[in-house]
């Protein structure tokens, strides 16, 4: 391997709840900050309740519709940003959101090894596992390994592009529609995509009836 | 400076999968970031925040849980950049 | 965010090198892909230079930043995945340097 790194790490604390000292220093900052009229309650109650709408049916509506209309993969590839304002989706003007279309000849999966950016826009926060130390580390070295740890494989003759998140760009990817959906709904077809399929750790299929 | 962070090639073992719906803290510290990184309050960049969390100890970079990483990122940069004074939070020390 | 009086100095499909540069302080350019050959996909555009926006700064002038791919076999002298498996990873321009003739492979 290509650095030394002997220490071994602690397991993660992200499936637990805070340690009280935190939980106190939390309290005494949105104190200070309301004190300060920095940000009120409001502000952070409002901003909670916005991220809790933004979850991965969201962006499913995205690749729904890509699927289904021309017109909008277009923009959706030219201009996520908007494709995403029009299936109702609130987007900031910063960062850069990027489609990145997993096609018969190349599969994308994303990753940011510096921290954890992710299309939380469109997606909502990131999972435990994509911020993992695990995950950062080895997607970049053993793409195929780690897809295979989530059930999936990409057949030898298909590229396989690993995108890491380092600058200004957030990117969303467009799982290549599965074969039977034909004749399906936007909304159906929704229903089939996962979270994890538009990180690229997944690939769709039509469930079996 | 540190390369903690910069995780992409070293070794490491399998991915825990495990799912976990945010707590109450993580949302509270995730909305704090929003915001205070965001146009209106403008306290500081997500720069400042990565920058200062890259200055961590591997002891808090790993020990700590991603949102108690963050807090305590904000809560010192609040106080670097003049907003509070220093003294005000009691800030948890990572053992040496 | 764009910026005419600043034209990138790299075009699509020129190969470069990403220089491989101690860091003095926060950046954006990881470790894994310092001194890494690859190939410039798309010029994105201009942003503000996150190393100067770590330290308070106004992070302007924006600066060029693109998309570079790199043959994952490139990076990695050990990688047996398929030959073809690739990285593409977002590089602001002073990080870049041209192609010399080979790349310095690590392994």
């Amino acid at each position: 391997m290509p650095h030394d790194h002997p220490h071994d790490h602690p397991v993660s604390r992200d499936h637990s709840e805070p340690r009280p000292a935190f939980a106190a220093l939390l309290d005494q900052v949105l104190k200070v900050l309301d004190d300060k009229d920095i940000l009120t309650t409001a502000q952070v109650t409002a901003q909670i309740e916005d991220m809790d709408g933004r979850t991965p049916t969201e962006g499913a509506k995205i690749i729904a519709r890509c699927w289904d209309d021309p017109d909008y993969l277009d923009l959706a590839r030219t201009d996520l940003q908007a494709a995403a304002g029009q299936v109702g989706i609130a987007m900031p003007a910063y960062p850069k959101f990027v489609l990145l279309d997993n096609t018969g000849d190349v599969h994308h999966v994303v990753v940011c090894t510096l921290c954890s950016c992710y299309p939380r826009p469109i997606l909502g926060p990131p999972p435990v596992w994509y911020k993992s130390r695990n995950y950062r580390a080895r997607v970049v070295v053993e793409p195929r390994d780690v897809l295979a740890e989530f059930g999936t494989t990409v057949p030898q003759d298909k590229k396989l592009q690993v995108v890491d998140s380092t600058a200004d760009c957030r990117y969303l990817v467009l799982p290549e529609r599965p074969a039977g959906s034909d004749g399906m709904t936007q909304e159906q077809l929704a229903g089939l995509v996962t979270r994890d399929s538009m990180i690229g750790v997944t690939r769709l299929n039509v469930p079996v009836t | 400076m540190s390369r903690t962070h910069d995780l992409g090639g070293l070794p490491a073992g399998k991915i825990d999968q495990t799912e976990h719906e945010p707590t109450f803290f993580d949302k509270r510290v995730d909305a704090l970031y929003a915001l205070l990184t965001g146009p209106k309050a403008n306290a500081f960049t997500m720069d400042e925040v990565r920058r200062t969390v890259e200055s961590f100890s591997e002891a808090d970079y790993f020990g700590l849980s991603y949102y108690e990483r963050w807090l305590k990122a904000m809560s010192l940069l609040l106080i670097e950049k003049g907003y509070v004074e220093d003294g005000t939070f009691d800030i948890p020390q990572a053992k040496s | 965010m764009q910026n005419p009086g600043c034209q990138p100095k790299f075009h699509v499909g020129q190969q470069v090198m990403i220089k491989d540069d101690a860091a003095l302080g926060h950046c954006r350019t990881p470790q894994y892909v310092r001194g890494a050959a690859g190939r410039i996909t798309s010029s994105i555009g201009h942003f503000r230079n996150p190393e100067d926006l770590a330290y308070g700064g106004s992070g302007l002038p924006a600066s060029p930043l693109y998309w570079v791919e790199i043959k994952l076999s490139d990076i990695w002298t050990s990688y047996s995945e398929d030959a073809t498996d690739s990285l593409l990873v977002e590089v602001f321009e002073h990080w870049l340097t041209h192609s010399p003739t080979h790349s310095d492979k690590r392994n």
